[in-house]
């Protein structure tokens, strides 16, 4: 996920308006946000993805940092955007399309393959607390420290690493119930 | 040093890595403005509520709002859209102008569309019927079925002896961006896109085969409805009264969220005289569950087939047999590798819900078909690709789960009179 361009420069060029270092960050950053997205159920993960870069692209001059801080700020929005959604769907009954197929990539099998594997994580995911499965996979997606997923989350560090390691827990405990080594 | 509790377990932790690889989704088209242009060269954007700051005060506001003079406002009622008010109410103003006879056909191709358009969401209905239905629910109605081979959208083949009605005209929301088609096309052409795009696409392709509705009064260049073969016109008598009530024999304007109430209830009178097996019946009520629920049929909130729950339907994790079978063409000696085209058959990874069903993930997904000859039909084709590039014929029919392609739905064939109007029904 690391940029292939000094990240500088890329920010740099976004933050003067140019349109490759747009795509230049969409690129690098947009698979782990929209799986992220997906994998938590968003119902239009594309789309919502969207949404998280055209925020993040309209309020770049105002980003001051390194790499890992705008992995950081871009996972916050997409979780705020995410909660959002969750709120609206609270209030409204769910939508009959929001299992609309995705679009089909370049490679049928793979795709295939990797919707199997969102199937198998959501279903590992579903028997823990939404904040659980959330530090779980922004640590793992998005490959941020305990410090970077709790300022994603609003909440401290040591809430986190309890909802890790709660988590973590709940995880093993199911898989030991499938036999699946560990 | 991190705790050993802290440790992700291996299974899960590549589970979620690969689920999340693959590349960039598609931005909408916003973004991709931004992405080709820069933020710069959008129109700013105002909120459609900010009407901006007032340059002065309103007068009626100095002194706070006036008095209510009735206590606290009246919200309006926050109702979920119906269904009535998309498509029936275009339906009725044409249903209004129509003579008896034709509203009687009406009735009969309600009748018969109701049990067509459940057997064939469902994928059960012999191969010539299951065309059938699928094209025409495609092209007509923003619900995607799938076709005789199994995919959705195939042009139209045997379709038995309905005469040739041209369409009338439908409206076709724009279809922003669409996948570009495959380099090689198949029996039946898979689904491209979302399921709105791909209702958009069939209607435009495949206008032969959009149902028969009625002329509506001032409209001359549509065709009438008294070419509707005898048979057809005869299922009126035998059919529940439910059906025949639907239109107002005296003429009139028929409410749209009584008509909508009518044909949810006769839905199921229609589906017990046909006399469906315990299983196609609970794939048909879970099918018509779905397609009940879907709240609105505008072009915005199109339900998909990825919204039907066809766990009910299928005995076969599909997904996973598909991509099994695509493996192992890959693995075949003697085949050069990269097979153009095959990898980029849209629609193929779209098998919605199959995957999902319970206790099959695990299994090698093919078990109730014929996975030989399915691979022998996938690799004959493949190895008689034209040398010019052009496309081959490839027949999926042989991946169908045993026993449900070829054969008729028992019970099916016992409605009156169906078997004469549309004849590959119990054969």
């Amino acid at each position: 996920m690391a940029f292939k361009e000094p990240f500088q420069r890329v920010l740099a060029g976004a933050q003067a308006d140019q349109p490759w270092a747009y795509e230049r960050l969409y690129r690098d950053l947009s698979p782990a946000v929209c799986g992220y997205l997906r994998l938590r159920g968003a119902s239009d993960p594309e789309d919502l993805t969207s949404e998280v870069f055209l925020g993040a692209f309209r309020g770049i001059r105002s980003f001051y940092g390194d790499e890992a801080g705008f992995r950081s700020w871009v996972f916050t929005i997409a979780q705020r955007r995410l909660t959002d959604e969750r709120r609206a769907n609270g209030r409204r009954p769910p939508r009959a399309d929001e299992d609309l197929p995705e679009r089909a990539g370049g490679d049928v099998e793979e795709e295939a393959l990797r919707r199997l594997s969102a199937d198998r994580v959501r279903s590992l995911c579903a028997g823990l607390a939404p904040d659980q499965g959330d530090v779980l996979l922004l640590r793992l997606v998005s490959g941020l420290t305990v410090e970077a997923v709790a300022g994603v989350l609003g909440k401290t560090e040591g809430a986190v690493k309890a909802l890790q390691r709660r988590g973590l827990g709940a995880l093993r405990r199911k898989l030991e119930l499938e036999g699946v080594p560990l | 040093m991190p705790h050993e509790d802290d440790a992700f377990p291996a299974q899960f932790a590549e589970e979620v890595r690969f689920a999340v690889s693959g590349p960039p989704p598609v931005p909408s088209p916003a973004l991709a403005a931004v992405l080709a242009g820069g933020i710069s060269a959008q129109p700013t954007a105002v909120h459609p509520n900010d009407k901006g700051d007032l340059l002065v005060t309103a007068a009626s506001n100095v002194h706070g709002p006036a008095s209510q003079a009735a206590g606290l406002p009246n919200w309006r009622n926050e109702r979920e859209m119906s269904v009535s008010g998309g498509v029936f109410s275009g339906l009725l103003a044409k249903v209004a102008g129509i003579g008896t006879a034709a509203k009687a056909a009406l009735a009969t191709a309600t009748a018969v569309t109701t049990i067509g358009l459940a057997g064939a969401a469902a994928g059960v209905l012999p191969g010539p019927a299951q065309t059938l239905v699928a094209t025409a629910v495609n092209a007509a109605t923003p619900f995607q079925l799938p076709g005789a081979d199994g995919a959705t959208g195939g042009a139209p083949q045997a379709t038995g002896p309905l005469p040739h009605v041209d369409p009338p005209a439908v409206s076709v929301p724009s279809i922003p961006s669409l996948p570009a088609a495959p380099p090689v096309s198949v029996a039946a052409s898979a689904k491209a896109g979302s399921s709105t795009a791909s209702a958009g696409a069939n209607a435009a392709v495949s206008p032969a085969a959009a149902p028969a509705l009625p002329t509506p009064p001032g409209v001359p260049t549509l065709p009438s409805l008294p070419g509707l073969p005898a048979p057809v016109a005869g299922l009126v008598k035998n059919l529940p009264a439910c059906v025949t009530n639907l239109v107002p024999a005296a003429g009139g304007v028929p409410d749209p969220a009584k008509l909508a109430t009518q044909i949810q209830a006769c839905i199921p009178q229609v589906l017990a005289a046909a006399n469906l097996p315990t299983d196609v019946a609970k794939c048909v009520a879970s099918v018509l569950g779905s397609i009940g629920g879907a709240s609105g049929m505008s072009a915005g909130s199109v339900p998909g087939i990825g919204s039907l729950n066809v766990s009910a339907c299928v005995p076969l994790d599909a997904t996973k047999c598909v991509s099994n079978a695509m493996g192992a063409v890959g693995n075949l000696p003697g085949l050069p590798s990269g097979v153009p085209g095959i990898g980029s058959l849209p629609g193929l990874s779209n098998l919605p819900g199959l995957s999902s069903i319970p206790g099959l993930a695990n299994v090698a997904g093919c078990v109730p078909m014929d996975v030989s000859k399915c691979i022998t039909s996938i690799t004959g084709a493949l190895s008689s690709l034209p040398a010019s590039g052009g496309a081959p014929k490839l027949d999926l029919s042989a991946c169908m789960p045993t026993g449900v392609a070829g054969g008729a739905i028992p019970g099916l064939s016992g409605l009156p009179g169906l078997s004469g109007a549309l004849p590959f029904f119990g054969k």
